[in-house]
């Protein structure tokens, strides 16, 4: 029995390994308008990029809606407008009770 | 309207054994399709609808042990089923273990009875302390688990481990997380040591329901246990039976008869509060739930003291077609090599969590089972493994 936990413990951390690896290193896949968000699975990362027509602010987030439908949660200063700006952005979908994307990384396309 | 209440009832009674039997179809899962199926249909009516989604839900988590202990095929609700339920398999007892359950099953409709009315007064008054407790408590549980252990370093690799091996799971994109994470932790883990062993299982018994009793002081335990961990593991998401059963049987100490009943009924009783839970606090913490509160516009008591009804009678009606299928299928099991059922069932669940989780669920499926291996042939209990599902819950209640 000593024997197979040694080899159970090795693979269990190679394993666990592979599986960090794959975390960290995830390709975001490009999200083009929000009709594609229903065949992505949760946690998927994504790439969007577009021009935010409606900024909102929900207690400590923005709701970002895009020229292409695509909604994007964000947790950014509320006191800097987003309004009208291109933007690229990095979110994670979370399909928990209703798909919404939660803002990782956001960059303003004219800076 | 009562003819299509009846017929509703009859159908999600059906399809409730169906989603039990079938490992890694969630009921959850089939209440969410027919959500988005509705605006199709729009001259269906919304008890009959609502009818069908509870006793489909009321249903499965009473059939629902039978893969998870004939099979090692879990779900978030029974994995910790196994670990007795394996055991007493390998006696020849898995017939009653299953039973056992079934009892627990209807020992929770007389809970859920008893519990909802107090539930309903106090639930919204605690609410919010008791989310603000619950990762605490976690942590208290989680210590004191890996404290009472005779070996408490390998206890404490095993939990850390199965935690880092969780969050991993829920971060990832992937279908149905728990399936490859639950099935490899407590189902393929042990098949594997036993094809290796080459167990072979003695001829299931099956005993008369009058031959399978527990004592009073048992029943006793097991009804405490579930009353009180049953009401906080009900509301909050992320926490659900395996939670409940963690606290409750490291709090009131259990025999491996009395913790199956504790199961069963935690299955139960958490599934049919959390219809309760929408009347309390109007807030659905699983799929089913979320379902009925959409279908429904407005939740009356009048709607709740017949749901409660709907639980009742689907309840005791499922248990019984429970009892038939689990002599049907440990027939089936006397007639069949188990080394050779062990391995058909091991290519069946890889199969089964490729199709569902995907490659990476693959990849899970085998950390898990690695991980579900070492802990067996440690000797530790797997009970540390369920830091796959406290870590991510703790963390996720401390960051909320």
């Amino acid at each position: 029995m000593q024997k197979t936990s040694k080899k159970a413990l090795i693979t269990t951390l190679f394993l666990l390994l592979i599986l960090t690896i794959y975390f960290i290193e995830q390709l975001p896949l490009t999200l083009n308008n929000s009709s594609e968000i229903e065949n992505l699975k949760n946690n998927q990362i994504i790439l969007t990029q577009g021009k935010i027509i409606k900024e909102q602010t929900f207690l400590n987030k923005k709701i970002l809606t895009l020229n292409n439908s695509i909604i994007l949660e964000c947790e950014c200063p509320k006191e800097e407008s987003l309004l009208n700006q291109n933007i690229t952005s990095t979110a994670i979908l979370n399909t928990f009770n209703k798909p919404s994307l939660k803002v990782l990384k956001l960059t303003l396309q004219n800076k | 309207m009562i003819f299509e209440i009846i017929l509703a009832l009859i159908i999600g009674i059906l399809a409730g054994t169906l989603t039990g039997l079938i490992p890694g179809l969630h009921v959850n899962l089939l209440a969410l399709i027919l959500l988005s199926l509705i605006p199709k249909f729009p001259n269906l009516s919304i008890l009959p609808l609502v009818t069908f989604i509870i006793s489909m839900s009321i249903t499965h988590t009473v059939n629902n042990t039978i893969p998870a202990i004939f099979l090692g095929a879990p779900e978030e609700d029974t994995f910790l089923s196994i670990l007795p339920g394996h055991k007493l398999l390998l006696e020849g007892k898995g017939y009653e273990a299953i039973i056992l359950t079934i009892y627990g099953s209807l020992l929770a409709l007389l809970l859920i009875i008893i519990i909802s009315p107090v539930y309903i007064l106090i639930l919204p008054s605690i609410y919010s302390s008791i989310k603000l407790l619950i990762p605490y408590i976690l942590i208290f549980i989680s210590i004191y688990l890996i404290l009472r252990e005779e070996k408490p370093l390998t206890s404490i690799i095993v939990f850390l481990l199965a935690g880092l091996l969780g969050i991993l799971t829920f971060n990832l994109p992937i279908n149905e997380p728990l399936m490859p994470l639950l099935t490899g932790l407590f189902g393929l883990s042990a098949l594997t040591i036993s094809i290796k062993n080459k167990i072979n299982l003695p001829k299931q018994i099956i005993s008369p329901l009058n031959k399978i009793k527990i004592s009073k002081t048992e029943f006793k335990k097991t009804t405490l246990a579930a009353i009180l961990s049953a009401p906080i593991c009900s509301f909050l998401p992320g926490i659900g039976a395996g939670h409940a059963a963690l606290i409750s049987s490291e709090t009131i100490p259990q025999t491996n008869r009395s913790f199956l009943i504790l199961l069963g009924s935690l299955n139960t009783i958490v599934m049919g509060l959390s219809f309760v839970t929408i009347y309390s606090i109007n807030k659905a913490r699983s799929g089913s739930a979320m379902a009925v509160q959409k279908i429904l516009e407005s939740f009356t008591l009048s709607n709740l003291i017949f749901f409660i009804f709907i639980i009742l009678i689907s309840g005791i009606i499922s248990a019984i077609i429970a009892i038939k299928l689990t002599k049907i299928f440990s027939k089936i099991l006397n007639k069949i090599n188990y080394n050779i059922l062990s391995i058909i069932i091991s290519i069946f669940l890889i199969i089964l969590t490729y199709i569902v989780s995907s490659s990476i669920g693959i990849l899970i499926l085998a950390t898990a089972s690695s991980l579900g291996i070492y802990c067996i042939s440690t000797n530790t209990r797997r009970i540390n493994l369920m830091g796959s599902l406290i870590i991510p819950t703790i963390i996720f209640y401390l960051t909320i």
